[in-house]
């Protein structure tokens, strides 16, 4: 009974309760019209109304907008259950009964998706990351994660708008693009016609786009544009970043549910190259790639840029000009470039082509003068090809490049191509001229298809190099990522009939006579050092040919690693050169590991260089097969540089 | 004397026989253990003294529990991981410099440790302008650095460009274990936790 009567109490309690809560509410349910005419009043100053529209009230009183859409002014679904804040000041008769409300704060957030947004006809395609949030506040306009919110004053008349702004920041969710104390003036105005002009200045502040950072202080920014009565197109647009580019077209889009961008035709261009380049590309990118890191880069250009909505796919094409351009990096020398350049998308149309050309005074690579580069072009669909072949000087003797062209490949990235031929090179100027040590002979060949994209530099033909008495003959060469930090070289080596006299007599290891042949395969090279390889070279013997090694010789050989001579100190200091039947190594490099192995195998070790019948003679022998590879280069550059007894080899007679 | 029936059934066998001799199995090893030694090792070198100390007796009880468990011969066939390539080392000396940069991010919240192995801009609220656009920079190249990190790693072993995708799974989670306390790593589910 009890029990009963306490239920029954409880059950009253909350009823009373809930009917104070609804009775509470009351004010904000019967004034939700009024509330809705406010922020129609305030959506209209910023160019949209709102349609239709309900509350909800939840606990401790929190409104709720459901059933909100927001149209811009030609009926444009802007935005669908946008969030409704909603500050009202509530009078209370007694605590927890309102009698009346008043909106004080009416903010309505826009929150963009799938090009749906206000924004989304208009950028979606070039912010695939928009402004996310919009919040119209009483001639407010802000992005949800703006900083230092400032409002806008408004000057609405009857044929124009302006706005100044002096701290305004913005950013997206993500903070990939923002901005900070934007200062700067906008102005909207018609011709009567219905053509509206957008200017804005900015001329305080700092933007951020992804790793670029630009001082809109130092570079201020103007833009301007129109906007033709009915159409959906920013014609005449000027964007400008003094002492940086300016930027000048035209772009089309699509509004609708589907928005999409329907056309754009943008000229960029620049009379400071080495500005932009210095703020545009080396400072945001120059430590993700350091070629752009260490590249100098001056003079003037010119991109335009014409994208186009076909109904199968994309087309675009082009034109890139340059005037003056120097360009240079411990890697290259590119000096007095001038350049025209069209080029055209693999769907555009282009019957006939468009001739172009592309002139250097200088042309250097990795301390190889070229020479004057001349080319004349045609441009056509997915392609841009020389007319004729180029001819590139080098060391005395040519590089000839026929069917030179760059090519938009299936997935649209590009690769510049051609086959290429060597003729009449002087290696002692090649070899020079790049700081090695002078040798003499001639290199020749066929290079074959020559591929160079971001992934590697290929070429599949071979040269030979005419050297030492013999040839060596290069093949399978390439070049792994060669925009990378690290670039990898590659080749295999087949060394014919070389006379060692000759060869060891440009290299500081003392004395070898005999001839030598074999192969260096899957050589590579990384960061200026060898990496790995199979190598196996060995002397061969020829009639009327003496094979001897000098004390040097066997030193240099000794410090291999691990090995030694078989004769004492003592016989190697009376004896200036030794006879020997063999010589050579085998033996592979990996992982800083070079497995060595000579000649021959005996009982004692690996034999470098195998002694011959008549006096005198020598046995190098090696008891380490494994060894580091870094050390044993340290020890052949001690070597070089005087500790060792290569060093006191005796001229040769 | 054979029939023609026969013949034919004969020839079918050896055609049979022929195509069973001639489908040749090739399964390659993908030693995972030793790439995660490897990276371990590497994650120590390049990101500080810190983790060195405990990835070594990590490391070290590892190889015990593997020698204890393993049989010698398996053990005998395990292939070394190749690390020490010039490029190998250069762009770990790359990776081992930017370091000290990132790492007041990393504790700042700034940049975490993404599940792909690479790092991530979090929370760059904090910071103006000019630092969003550092960090941003930073993890540019870090992350470059890493990704040919990964496939010099595949490349110098012989692994595969299609085993690229296996180091970086690895490399991911050695990251992950050798973050230092404060530092946000994302979970497998995408969720970032701090540690």
């Amino acid at each position: 009974m009890r029990r009963a009567s306490l239920l029954g109490a409880a059950l009253i309690l909350l009823l009373t309760l809930a009917l104070l809560a609804l009775y509470a509410t009351l004010p904000i349910w019967s004034t939700w019209p009024f509330f809705r005419a406010e922020l129609q009043r305030r959506l209209a100053l910023a160019g949209y109304r709102i349609e239709a529209g309900s509350l909800r009230v939840g606990y401790g009183f929190d409104i709720e907008a459901l059933d909100v859409r927001v149209l811009s002014e030609k009926g444009r679904v802007v935005a669908t259950a946008p969030e409704l804040e909603l500050t009202s000041t509530l009078r209370t008769a007694a605590p927890y009964v309102a009698t009346a409300a008043t909106l004080t704060r009416a903010r309505l957030v826009l929150t963009a998706g799938d090009g749906e947004n206000a924004f989304g006809d208009l950028l979606s395609w070039r912010l695939p990351d928009p402004i996310e949030r919009l919040i119209v506040d009483d001639g407010e306009i802000v992005a949800e994660t703006w900083k230092g919110r400032r409002t806008w004053t408004f000057d609405q008349t009857a044929r124009g708008l302006e706005a100044s702004v002096q701290t305004l920041a913005l950013s997206d969710n993500a903070s990939r693009r923002a901005a900070e104390k934007l200062a700067g003036h906008v102005r909207r105005s018609s011709d009567g016609e219905g053509r509206t002009t957008l200017e804005v200045e900015v001329t305080g502040g700092a933007a951020l786009w992804d790793e670029i950072l630009l001082d809109l202080g130092e570079s201020p920014a103007t833009a301007r544009a129109e906007v033709p009565a009915g159409a959906e197109a920013l014609e005449n647009l000027s964007v400008e970043l003094k002492r940086l580019f300016k930027l000048t077209g035209r772009i089309a889009w699509k509004a609708g549910k589907q928005a999409s961008l329907q056309s754009l035709s943008l000229t960029l261009a620049t009379s400071d190259l080495s500005a932009a380049y210095a703020r545009l590309v080396r400072e945001p990118f120059g430590g993700a790639y350091p070629a752009l890191e260490e590249l100098e880069i001056s003079g003037n250009a010119s991109l335009l840029f014409a994208l186009d909505r076909r109904p199968q796919a994309w087309t675009f094409h082009g034109k890139l000009d340059l005037g003056s351009l120097q360009a240079s990096s411990p890697a290259f020398v590119l000096d007095g470039v001038q350049a025209s350049l069209p080029f055209y998308s693999r769907t555009a149309e282009v019957p006939h082509g468009r001739q172009g050309t592309l002139k250097a005074k200088a042309f250097r690579l990795g301390g190889i003068d070229f020479g004057s580069v001349d080319i004349a072009a045609i441009a056509r669909a997915g392609r841009v090809e020389a007319t004729h072949p180029v001819q590139l000087s080098i060391g005395g003797g040519t590089l000839r490049l026929d069917d030179l062209a760059l090519v938009e490949r299936d997935d649209h990235t590009a690769q510049l191509r051609a086959r290429g031929t060597l003729a009449g090179v002087d290696v002692r100027a090649l070899t020079t001229s790049v700081g090695w040590p002078a040798v003499d002979g001639s290199l020749e060949g066929d290079l074959g298809g020559m591929a160079l994209d971001e992934v590697a530099l290929s070429v599949t033909g071979s040269a030979t190099a005419s050297v030492y008495g013999g040839r060596i003959h290069l093949r399978d060469m390439s070049v792994g990522s060669p925009f990378d930090r690290v670039s990898i070289f590659r080749l295999d080596a087949v060394a014919e009939d070389l006379d060692l006299a000759l060869l060891t007599q440009s290299l500081p290891v003392g004395r070898i006579r005999g001839r030598l042949e074999g192969h260096v395969n899957d050589l590579e090279i990384a960061a200026g050092q060898l990496q790995s390889f199979d190598v196996d070279l060995h002397s061969v013997e020829r009639r009327g040919v003496a094979q001897t090694i000098s004390v040097g010789a066997v030193s240099s050989l000794s410090a291999l690693g691990g090995s030694d001579a078989s004769l004492g100190n003592l016989a190697l200091r009376l004896v200036r050169e030794f006879r020997y039947s063999k010589l050579g190594v085998r033996g592979t490099l990996r992982n800083d590991t070079f497995e060595l192995r000579g000649v021959e195998s005996g009982a004692q070790g690996e034999y470098l260089v195998r002694g011959s019948l008549l006096p005198p003679t020598v046995n190098v022998i090696s008891h380490t097969s494994s060894m580091s590879f870094t050390e044993m280069l340290e020890r052949l550059r001690r070597m070089r540089a005087g500790e060792g007894e290569a060093a006191h080899d005796p001229p040769a007679p | 004397m054979i029939h023609p029936p026969r013949r034919l059934g004969l020839a079918a066998a050896s055609i049979l026989v022929a195509a069973a001799a001639s489908c040749v199995t090739v399964n390659i090893y993908f030693p995972a253990p030793e790439v995660r030694q490897a990276a371990e090792q590497i994650v120590d070198e390049t990101w500080g003294p810190h983790q060195e100390r405990r990835s070594q007796r990590g490391a070290s009880i590892l190889s015990l529990i593997a020698s204890l468990l393993a049989p010698a011969s398996a053990q005998a066939a395990t292939p070394d991981v190749n690390v020490s390539t010039p490029a190998i080392r250069a762009i770990k000396d790359s990776i081992k410099a930017r370091a000290p940069q990132l790492k007041p991010h990393m504790a700042s919240g700034a940049v975490g440790i993404a599940k792909d192995g690479m790092l991530a801009t979090r929370d760059l609220g904090g910071l103006d302008l000019a630092g969003k656009a550092t960090v941003r920079r930073l993890v540019e190249a870090e992350n470059r650095d890493r990704a040919q990190l990964y496939k010099e790693i595949a490349a110098a072993n012989g692994f595969g460009s299609e085993r690229v995708r296996d180091i970086q799974g690895i490399f991911a989670e050695t990251w992950a274990a050798k973050a230092e306390a404060g530092w946000w790593v994302q979970d497998a589910a995408g969720s970032w936790r701090q540690r």
